[in-house]
């Protein structure tokens, strides 16, 4: 049901934010770029969401973009936007993302990333003159089921698991 | 309360202020890389800086590929070396389930050919129960009404003589075996003619030829087949082995084991001697 996040540390923030930074500039073995999930866009909505007081400010959400627009040699600030809309979208539905059941954020997950991936690229690809990647969408909402697993992983207690 | 209410506002407003300034440089800066193509240098040069941080974590990379195609091709070697294990385990099973038919055809086979010797005076037999106690050796047969099978016939297989019947109830007999503590039978030393009377040790398939004086010529390996006498059974069927011969001590006779021809554990057709027969039943070659 309801996941209130009592204590959250900032280091585990930061470990969680670099290990997407690195995934989503370097990718993940197997996978192309385009079908590779967007790993740190998932941790950044993550913290957003779930972090409370803690989450990401826009002005680090915004610099984390452009660093996997200039390393990954994408359309700057297209990932710096697409950051900030998460982070604008988890402020206005934060209480009630964490009322709700795992399966209905699963949902809203997948609809949020799929809105703005249509949103942004759609809008890109409409600007040079090409057509949005629909297999784009379908990766993308492919991974966002994998939202379950990533709240496991960072939710876990790894300093108990280390006494 | 209005107060609270002030700052919260106040933060919102702050939140969406900040949100429309970045969003305004991220759109720009969208802009104008589409356009104007501004940070094709800078991408340029940060892309040989992506080409080292990709070298630099390559090594890593390919081990997180090793690792999970070695993973994939155990799993798949072990679903594999599973369904071969299985269809290994069936073929086996199958494959004793055709010898055990094999040589069950060859058991009757033999023992049709030992029938057609003397139709009138054999009856098969199917043994229906065998004894679980170490200390009694018999068996329940089933017959045919129409068998005159009465207590004291003897029931032999291919190889030899297997036990007595000792009564007879409806269509089942119960059959003592040789090997029974208190079976005995009338036997001749094949090679030599000397007679003797053969007991049961009523241990399986183990026999003891008794008050066989020492100097009688007896050796290991030498067939003891049936006398005839008394004209219960016919000549010549074979009984046992002789499987040791030592002196006894305490007495003047030799202590001979013998190992029975027969083997009822193993078998499960019989036939039972009911009338008379001819000596030449079983082919013997004395020189054995």
């Amino acid at each position: 049901m309801a996941v209130f996040i009592q204590r959250v540390s900032n280091k585990k923030i930061a470990a969680s934010i670099i290990i997407g930074l690195i995934i989503s500039c370097v990718g993940l073995p197997g996978l192309s770029f385009s079908t590779a999930p967007d790993v740190l866009a998932l941790i950044i909505f993550y913290w957003a969401m779930l972090g409370g007081d803690n989450r990401p400010r826009l002005g680090t959400v915004f610099l984390l973009g452009l660093i996997v627009d200039f390393l990954g040699g994408q359309i700057i600030g297209l990932h710096a936007l697409k950051y900030l809309f998460l982070v604008a979208v988890a402020v206005k539905f934060d209480n009630r993302f964490r009322m709700s059941a795992r399966l209905n954020r699963v949902a809203f997950v997948i609809a949020t990333f799929v809105a703005l991936e249509a949103i942004l690229y759609g809008l890109v690809a409409s600007y040079v003159g090409a057509f949005m990647d629909i297999n784009q969408l379908v990766m993308v909402a492919a991974w966002c089921i994998t939202w379950p697993f990533l709240e496991f992983i960072i939710e876990k207690n790894y300093a108990r698991v280390d006494k | 309360m209005p107060l609270a209410s002030n700052t919260i506002k106040g933060d919102r407003l702050r939140f969406y202020i900040k949100l429309l300034v970045y969003s305004t440089i991220a759109l720009s800066l969208v802009f104008l890389d589409l356009k104007q193509h501004t940070f094709a240098p800078v991408k340029e040069k940060l892309s040989s800086l992506e080409v080292v941080v990709n070298e630099s974590f390559r090594p890593l990379k390919d081990w997180l590929e090793d690792f999970s195609s070695h993973f994939a091709s155990n799993v798949e070697l072990v679903r594999e070396n599973e369904e071969l294990k299985n269809a290994q385990i069936y073929s086996e099973v199958r494959l004793q389930k055709l010898a055990s038919i094999e040589r069950r055809l060859e058991e009757l086979q033999s023992l049709l050919k030992l029938r057609n010797q003397s139709p009138n005076g054999m009856h098969a037999v199917t043994v229906i129960a065998a004894s679980n106690s170490p200390y009694d050796q018999w068996l329940r047969v089933q017959f045919t009404r129409e068998a005159p099978i009465k207590p004291g016939d003897y029931l032999v297989e291919t190889k030899g003589l297997v036990g007595q019947v000792i009564s007879v109830e409806d269509a089942q007999a119960f059959v003592r075996l040789v090997s029974d503590q208190r079976a005995s039978v009338h036997v001749q030393v094949l090679r030599t003619g000397f007679r003797a009377v053969l007991f049961g040790r009523g241990k399986y398939n183990s026999l003891e030829l008794k008050f066989v004086p020492e100097e009688v010529d007896i050796k290991v390996d030498d067939i003891l087949v049936t006398t005839g006498m008394g004209g219960r059974h016919p000549y010549g069927i074979p009984v046992g082995k002789v499987i040791s011969v030592d002196p006894d001590r305490t007495s003047t006779f030799s202590r001979i084991i013998v190992q029975s021809l027969a083997s009822p554990s193993s078998t499960n057709s019989f036939i039972a001697l009911t009338g008379p027969i001819g000596d030449d039943l079983y082919p013997l070659d004395k020189s054995k």
